[in-house]
């Protein structure tokens, strides 16, 4: 399927774009998550989705959901806790070579 | 000619380069690198001259109809230009919707809307890079909703309209096979195989699910983590793909955490590399009557 200019007009970009929203929503957002499943219809009807969108949500793999949701969290915790972690490893080492050479502001 | 190698990673760093003589290759991550310093950008072209380098990245997030953050591809474009790689890879994930972080490899709906999407980044990359990553197909705890394809056919589409050629995690493969009811060889053949430039190999761990929801599966699934060993299935698979495919594969062994004595890595190394010579004596020898790619 060669890539056209007819492709790079494709239409439903909009709406695949507000599914996509909605579904990051459910992996990244508690509250939206649990509305969600104790009543999708309610935590669905301001998302302006398709018929098929929103059914495609209200026959979810729930159990994959919480799990895949559950995975996505340790992964970003364990990143932040990473960057916390080289940030003071750097600063701790500009205050060495600070001191090391002498060059305090 | 087949290359087994290991993921670069600062904790084995010293490892690796002692043992440089058992391993052919070695893979980093290429994110690692966008705000590095000159000083570090070189320290990576010296490691090339050492041994063979393929890069990878993990956090584009192309699988998707939001196009690409600019300030990310800017920072690959940097690095990439650089260290102009002959080689250099990327996930079919999902990775953010807006300013939505997801903060890992989830897999988009897969449906034609997704698929154009993707196209769409891999030719702004092309543009600004001046090439197309090798795609690796992701592994996941949920089905994604709102697809009308398989995985495979999901794949295969992104590969025949972008061109790009494929890395194939075996493990990631063998989760979705056996988390959502397949055989994993028959997955595996169904998938582009002829495309196949890189593969991966890794290990994971049996979760639980949670209780009072819905499935239609055995009350665990399999989650892919990088700090288990590989099973024994996985190096199964690798010996069906070594019998299946002609062209030379790259094979990195990606290990992020709890890492074993290095010993158990490099046997792991060894235990991959007698896999495919074993799988191409095998091909050599049925020659004639060698088999054909299939996709579902």
């Amino acid at each position: 399927m060669p890539v056209s200019n007819e492709l790079l007009k494709w239409e439903g970009r909009l709406s695949a774009q507000t599914f996509e929203l909605t579904l990051a929503r459910l992996y990244t957002d508690p509250v939206f998550r649990s509305q969600f499943l104790s009543d999708s219809l309610v935590a669905l009807k301001n998302c302006e989705l398709t018929d098929d969108e929103r059914k495609s949500l209200l026959k979810i793999d729930q159990a994959g959901l919480l799990m895949a949701s559950h995975s996505f969290l340790h992964k970003r915790k364990k990143r932040f806790s990473n960057r916390s972690v080289l940030k003071k490893l750097t600063f701790k080492l500009k205050i060495m070579f600070k001191s090391l050479t002498g060059r305090f502001n | 000619m087949d290359l087994v190698g290991l993921g670069w990673r600062p904790e084995i760093a010293p490892a690796i380069l002692s043992h440089l003589d058992q391993i052919d290759v070695v893979e980093v991550i290429l994110d690692d690198y966008f705000n590095a310093s000159s000083t570090k950008l070189r320290s990576l072209r010296t490691l090339s001259v050492q041994t063979p380098v393929v890069y990878h990245g993990v956090g584009l997030g192309l699988a998707t109809s939001f196009k690409l953050n600019p300030k990310r591809l800017q920072n690959l474009k940097r690095v990439l230009d650089y260290l102009a790689p002959d080689t250099w890879s990327e996930h079919l994930a999902f990775v953010r919707a807006e300013n939505i972080e997801i903060g890992h490899l989830a897999s988009p709906p897969r449906n034609m809307q997704t698929v154009y999407g993707t196209l769409e980044n891999l030719e702004l990359i092309k543009k600004v890079v001046g090439n197309c990553p090798a795609l690796e197909n992701v592994a996941t705890l949920i089905d994604p909703p709102h697809s009308s394809m398989s995985e495979p056919q999901w794949v295969s589409e992104i590969l025949k309209g972008s061109g790009c050629n494929m890395l194939l995690d075996l493990h990631n493969l063998y989760s979705n096979a056996i988390n959502f009811g397949f055989d994993p060889v028959v997955y595996l053949k169904s998938f582009p195989l002829d495309r196949v430039q890189l593969v991966h190999l890794s290990g994971g761990e049996w979760i639980q699910e949670p209780q009072g929801f819905e499935s239609n599966l055995k009350g665990q699934r399999l989650l892919d983590d990088h700090v288990h060993d590989i099973p024994e299935i996985v190096f199964d698979l690798l010996g069906v793909l070594g019998q299946f495919v002609e062209q030379p594969l790259t094979v990195i062994i990606e290990r992020d955490g709890e890492y074993p004595e290095f010993q158990t890595l490099l046997n792991q190394i060894n235990r991959a590399k007698r896999t495919l010579k074993n799988a191409r004596e095998q091909r050599t020898s049925k020659m004639g009557g060698s088999p054909e790619c299939t996709n579902i």
